[in-house]
């Protein structure tokens, strides 16, 4: 081989394998995003009241004055979205909106509930235009739905039965709460957790057929 | 056939079924699962035949560096493979593991015969008589990137299929 051709050679192959390399980590990283856009849900926590149980049964006062009634013996005719929030936090307030239109278009009634300082309340109702009405400050509340992260939404169907729960933080987490209860899964946990055993039942089919 | 391909392909199926052959070993309970789900042979013989397969394995990977004619040994092992995949096919268990090594599973699939034939075809080249000529450094080195770079891209391919699986299941979903 003359020297140019071996010079080519030399380079070809290393920008081959270069480039299969690249190959490579490509596909890795479409498998990668493949687990990554698995469907993303509200992520429920093991605490408080479970799906498809009755809501804890508590009296709370909104900002008006009004009682409001949780529970199964609570009286409604529509769906509820709890949706607990503080002002103080900052995703809380970039969600408010979207919670509120998915509660429209889902109709449900929509209630804030929160705890602290009723200053701080005031403010933030005032900010977003929030019908003192649907806000309710009560720790028992909180207490009583196991929160422990926010903002954390239940959704509770018109018998007071806790239908999806889970800590949201986006909107595909909000709307995930509604799909739960259309599905009549508890979180979309449950609901891959589900998925993985009907697997599971299919193989163990199989192999009970042959 | 020219030397450098042939000695390509040789060192290239070598490394793949001594891959093959350390991967099954290490998961032996599990191929031995994948074997007895293959439901071909008596379940009592499955052990001694998941045995004799991973040696025959290790045989024909090393017979790969000393004889061409191990070429016959990888065809004959990969028609045993087609044969049982094909079986499995036709009886519409997709779901079983195929017990190609690996650390997860992968269902059967048509590809999976696609895969082998193109091995079996390269075992075809292994065959063909050598047109003699002396291996200088140069060809040394074009079959090593060579060997690197089919064994990049098998790992690849490998990682398509997980892909592919992956869309399939997705689309299940909604």
């Amino acid at each position: 081989m003359t020297e140019s051709q071996l010079v080519s050679h030399y380079a070809l192959w290393a920008l081959v394998v270069g480039l299969s390399v690249v190959v490579l980590v490509l596909t890795r990283q479409v498998g990668i995003l493949h687990e990554r856009i698995a469907p993303a849900g509200a992520l429920a926590l093991s605490s408080g009241p479970v799906v498809g149980e009755p809501a804890p049964q508590v009296d709370a006062h909104a900002l008006d004055g009004t009682r409001v009634r949780f529970g199964p013996e609570a009286e409604r005719l529509t769906s509820q979205l709890l949706f607990f929030v503080s002002p103080r936090c900052t995703v809380c307030r970039e969600l408010q909106p979207v919670v509120r239109s998915i509660a429209t278009r889902n109709h449900v009634r929509l209630t804030f509930a929160s705890d602290g300082d009723e200053l701080d309340h005031d403010s933030f109702i005032a900010s977003h235009q929030i019908d003192r009405g649907d806000y309710v400050v009560s720790e028992e509340l909180g207490t009583q739905f196991g929160i422990a992260k926010l903002p954390y939404a239940v959704l509770i169907d018109e018998h007071g039965i806790v239908r999806a729960q889970g800590l949201v933080n986006t909107r595909e987490h909000v709307e995930s709460l509604f799909e739960a209860q259309e599905l009549g899964v508890g979180s979309v946990q449950d609901y891959l957790q589900g998925k993985d055993q009907r697997s599971d039942s299919k193989e163990v089919h199989a192999h009970g057929l042959a | 056939m020219e030397p450098v391909i042939s000695w390509t392909l040789r060192v290239a199926l070598a490394l793949l079924f001594a891959i093959s052959v350390w991967e099954k070993v290490q998961g032996f309970s599990k191929f031995k699962r994948a074997m007895r789900d293959y439901e071909l042979i008596p379940r009592a013989w499955v052990s001694i035949a998941a045995r004799s397969l991973i040696v025959c394995e290790g045989v024909v990977a090393i017979a790969l560096v000393a004889t061409p004619w191990s070429g016959l040994g990888v065809i004959g092992l990969l028609v045993v493979y087609c044969v049982a995949i094909a079986i499995n096919l036709a009886r519409g268990r997709t779901e079983i593991d195929c017990g190609c090594g690996g650390t997860d599973g992968q269902p059967l699939s048509s590809l999976l015969l696609v895969r082998n034939a193109l091995l079996a075809i390269a075992a075809l080249g292994v065959l063909l008589p050598l047109r003699s000529r002396p291996l200088g450094p140069h060809d040394i080195f074009a079959i090593g990137a060579a060997v690197t770079t089919i064994s990049i891209l098998w790992t690849a391919s490998g990682q398509l299929l997980k892909n592919a699986q992956a869309v399939r299941s997705m689309e299940g979903t909604r």
